[in-house]
């Protein structure tokens, strides 16, 4: 249901979600991202990820605050088009640097 | 008011600049006087006197210009661009009445022709159940189809009777024609591409005559005069009852055979079409009828909105109604000239051909876009699979058709009406046995995504509701199960009730517990963070922004959430 790959670019950790974030996943994420405060930059790929429910929601928000809590940064990319609606009617989109791809995530971010 | 498609270049209520709507009239009044033919064919089948022809033809181009002017006007038709030409379904009851009985009894069963097509436009509103979008399109689908023997014909220059072997010189007019008009429609800008079939017309004409396939003026051409009073009369009135049944039963195909063309022009000029406008449809044929009616008392021959037209607006991308305006006033004008209509039937085959090819194969995909615009349940695949074919049967087998009795040749004789009747036959079969209305248990055991993919897909494909609302509504829907049964706001689980007509798809969460509250500003994102009454106003506002609806409600004793998606 949910595969969670990590890849590190340079100073950024790539934490790249597929699949569908909701109660019976998001646990999964939020063990995964348990240790993001001390990675500096994070950088969330949902360029794979279908749907996000608010309890995927609420794993991205705890992590933003445990990452900007140690001094860090959290962004995320490559929304599909549901799942960035989620973002955009949930108010995340003006609380979430959003980058339109992984690529143009890293340019910005390093 | 519609939204534009990116490929219209003036839409139904845009106004051209003069010059071009004047271009633009003319080359839709030249292509459907081309039609002229049918009548034509009618009168020497019959074996009409020359000035019964004369009256027949005449008149039928006066109601054609008239009805082409009402159905285009806003104000008392249909305000889009249909451009008429002689009716090609009156074809076999105007060669059976006017031999039995001459002018005044194909008058009588034009009449009765026109007032079954008019009584069908009494019940537009319960006929919207009867023709969904997947029924137009196999409609459209087979305008198409119908279109292509007489198109392919003309492309490779073919007679009704073998001769021999193929002459290279139509095809290669034809492909030429064809060419320049696809090119001009799809490669170029502007001024270019609103005259793309009159360029492809003109480039083959002149191949034609170089080639010598363009047909020579008769000897009687050069006596026509340039401008003559048109000679129309009433022709007197008689009845066949024999024949009676073949009028109605033309009357009907003609109403079929409008909303066919209606809903092509519809789904042409509206990016969002999401189902035929019966209202719209309804005003089309109306005007129709009325046109038609004139017709009858004065010796003509019927006419209906022309497939043909529908091709050259979308090679031009313009569907402005002003155009079929200038188009009328110019069928009307070429009442008045001999020398016109004269003139327009030296048009070479080949060239004709080629516009016919382009009307038909746009129809063709056009009907199959409609056709797909819905989720095909097993139902659905067999209405549409079984109608298309019905159709192509009485085209490619014509002895099937000579083969059954006469009274039942009428309508055999066009795969549209084959078509549509069996699809509509089957679409109401296939409804035995389908409630409107399904429900199932969710619990917290299940997965909320899960339950509402299946489910909601499954219920979608059997009602045929369209693909992009029932994806919408999965995650939604999805959203709202998890939060209800997560935050225990319904304790352990709760029904999921579908309901669906063809405006809104409904789904509604009913649960034992606690009504939520649905905050009209957005709550803060800290909220998601906080206890389930929280949460459960933050997904209630998300639920009510992602939903084009959310009405909460009871449901006996239980609560009702309901997250309405517009149809």
């Amino acid at each position: 249901m949910i595969h969670i790959d990590r890849i590190v670019e340079g100073t950024i950790v790539v934490t790249a979600v597929k699949g569908r974030l909701d109660s019976s996943s998001s646990p999964k994420l939020e063990e995964f991202l348990a240790g993001a405060p001390n990675e500096g930059t994070i950088l969330l790929d949902f360029a794979e990820l279908t749907y996000i429910s608010s309890a995927g929601l609420r794993v991205v928000l705890k992590a933003t605050k445990l990452v900007r809590g140690a001094g860090g940064t959290l962004a995320v990319c490559g929304l599909v088009p549901q799942v960035h609606e989620v973002f955009d009617v949930s108010g995340f989109s003006s609380l979430i640097p959003i980058h339109t791809s992984r690529e143009a995530a890293l340019a910005t971010m390093t | 008011m519609p939204r534009k498609p990116s490929n219209i270049l003036y839409s139904a209520d845009e106004k051209p600049p003069l010059g071009t709507l004047v271009i633009l009239g003319v080359q839709h009044a030249t292509l459907a006087l081309l039609f002229l033919v049918y009548p034509l064919v009618a009168a020497a089948e019959a074996g009409l006197s020359f000035d019964d022809t004369q009256v027949l033809i005449t008149s039928c181009i006066i109601f054609m210009g008239i009805a082409t002017i009402i159905e285009c006007w806003p104000k008392f038709g249909a305000g889009m661009l249909l451009v008429q030409i002689p009716n090609t379904p009156h074809l076999p009851l105007a060669v059976q009445s006017l031999s039995a009985g001459g002018p005044a009894l194909y008058a009588t069963m034009s009449l009765i022709a026109a007032v079954s097509q008019l009584s069908l436009t009494r019940f537009m509103g319960a006929l919207r159940a009867v023709f969904p979008p997947e029924i137009c399109g196999v409609a459209v689908t087979m305008l198409g189809v119908a279109l292509a023997e007489p198109s392919l014909r003309r492309f490779f220059g073919l007679t009704e009777v073998a001769q021999g072997a193929l002459d290279g010189r139509y095809p290669f007019v034809s492909l030429v024609s064809l060419v320049i008009i696809i090119v001009f429609a799809i490669f170029s800008r502007g001024l270019l591409r609103l005259f793309a079939v009159a360029i492809g017309a003109a480039v083959g004409w002149v191949l034609a005559a170089y080639l010598g396939v363009a047909p020579a003026p008769a000897a009687t051409f050069e006596t026509l005069r340039y401008v003559d009073l048109p000679r129309i009369g009433w022709p007197g009135m008689t009845l066949s009852w024999a024949l009676v049944p073949a009028a109605i039963i033309t009357g009907i195909i003609s109403a079929v055979d409008m909303l066919g063309t209606v809903v092509s022009m519809q789904r042409m000029d509206d990016a969002d079409w999401r189902r035929a406008d019966m209202n719209q449809a309804g005003r089309a044929i109306r005007a129709n009828t009325v046109a038609d009616m004139g017709a009858a008392v004065t010796g003509g021959f019927a006419s209906a909105s022309s497939s043909a037209a529908i091709g050259v607006a979308f090679a031009t991308g313009a569907t402005a109604w002003r155009i079929g305006t200038i188009a009328g006033l110019v069928i009307l004008a070429a009442a008045f000239s001999p020398k016109l209509i004269g003139a327009i039937t030296l048009i070479p085959a080949p060239v004709v051909g080629a516009i016919l090819v382009y009307a038909s194969a746009f129809l063709i995909v056009a009907g199959m876009d409609l056709i797909l615009s819905r989720r095909l349940s097993d139902r659905r695949i067999f209405t549409v699979g079984l109608a298309v074919l019905a159709g192509l049967t009485v085209a490619i087998l014509p002895e099937l058709v000579t083969s059954t009795p006469d009274w039942m040749q009428p309508v055999l004789e066009s795969p549209l009406s084959v078509s549509t009747g069996v699809a509509v036959g089957l679409n109401l079969f296939f409804r035995i046995g389908i409630r409107q209305e399904a429900s199932r248990t969710v619990t917290t055991l299940e997965n909320p995504f899960t339950v509402a993919t299946e489910f909601l897909e499954h219920q979608g494909d059997l009602w045929g509701a369209r693909r992009d609302v029932v994806a919408a509504a999965i995650p939604v829907v999805a959203e709202g199960v998890e939060m209800l049964l997560d935050t225990e706001v319904a304790q352990g689980s709760l029904e999921m009730r579908a309901h669906f007509d063809e405006n809104n798809f409904d789904v509604s969460l009913i649960y034992e517990g606690e009504p939520i509250a649905i905050p009209t500003q957005r709550p803060s994102p800290e909220d998601l963070l906080g206890d389930a009454q929280a949460v459960a106003r933050f997904v209630g506002y998300m639920l009510s922004k992602r939903a084009d609806k959310l009405i909460l409600g009871k449901d006996g004793t239980r609560q009702k959430l309901t997250l309405r998606f517009e149809h």
